[in-house]
């Protein structure tokens, strides 16, 4: 790695944001965690008896669904926090985690459709109420980066995309309880986060379960990634001020 | 009656998969832009480019 040189002490922050890499051995773990559910669900779960080798795309939307809830709700929380504080690391929190959670929702709705188009018969349906407040979910956490680009002052900025990212974290009770409201819906009704005990076999559950762990481990190394990514960005616009500035 | 959805299978494991790993990689370049960038501000050369 090459070492950055800087002549000027005013500037040292930007070199210290480079000392801590943004691909490290944590995402490196957390991608191999992911790599052990796909052998693990792939090679050591039963198939389910009606739907097949499809079925096993269960050990991956769902998780990856929740990790996107994960990410939504850090925005949430972190957009909190800078409305309350006006730290500019929860900003920086807020935006690492709509950056992540955009990313798994783009998993979440293809592997949903593949799995839909096997099923159900249909890539997409309007009407599945989880579908389409996903989708919803997807363009507020789109908006929310949007937003973010379009407004140079950070302040302004931090303000604004703050109101958006809390908004977005109240879809996700919807979401998941959106098969409640009406019988006309595709998924089915919840199979682990419900009252009762969870309606999955002991080896399907162990599978999930380890899928979960794994794919939370990597919603937090990504969004970790990320803000160091943001850390960066902002060292090197407050160098090229402070230049501009001398 | 099991479904022959093996295909099916592979190709979402393999999107989820893709998605993943290109997103990282672009994690990856960006940061690998902004060093450069960092670089060149603190050599200076970016006054003459």
């Amino acid at each position: 790695m090459t070492a950055i040189s800087l002549n000027r002490p005013t500037v040292a922050p930007a070199a210290s944001a480079f000392d801590r890499r943004v691909v490290d051995w944590v995402l490196w773990v957390a991608l191999a965690s992911v790599a052990a559910v796909y052998v693990r669900a792939a090679a050591f779960t039963p198939l389910e008896a009606k739907q097949g080798a499809v079925q096993k795309l269960y050990y991956l939307h769902f998780p990856t669904a929740l990790g996107a809830y994960i990410a939504v709700g850090i925005t949430a929380l972190g957009s909190i926090a800078y409305l309350w504080l006006h730290d500019e690391r929860a900003d920086r929190l807020a935006e690492a985690g709509a950056e992540v959670a955009a990313v798994f929702l783009v998993v979440v709705m293809s592997m949903g459709s593949i799995w839909g188009h096997v099923i159900w018969g249909t890539w997409w349906a309007w009407w599945d109420p989880r579908l389409a407040l996903t989708l919803f979910l997807w363009f507020v956490v789109i908006a929310y980066l949007v937003l973010r680009g379009a407004i140079d002052d950070p302040g302004m900025r931090g303000r604004y995309s703050a109101v958006l990212g809390i908004l977005g974290a109240l879809l996700i009770p919807f979401i998941h309880l959106s098969v409640y409201f009406t019988d006309a819906h595709l998924h089915p009704m919840p199979i682990m986060f419900k009252p009762e005990r969870p309606s999955l076999p002991s080896e399907m559950l162990i599978t999930f379960l380890i899928a979960f762990v794994a794919f939370t481990f990597l919603t937090i190394a990504l969004i970790r990634a990320r803000y160091r990514l943001g850390v960066q960005r902002d060292a090197v616009l407050a160098m090229e001020e402070e230049r501009g500035a001398a | 009656m099991t479904i022959d959805t093996f295909s099916s299978f592979v190709a979402g494991y393999s999107v989820a998969a893709v998605l993943v790993v290109v997103y990282v990689a672009t994690l990856w370049v960006r940061s690998r832009r902004l060093r450069t960038r960092a670089e060149q501000r603190a050599s200076g050369l970016a006054h003459f480019g």
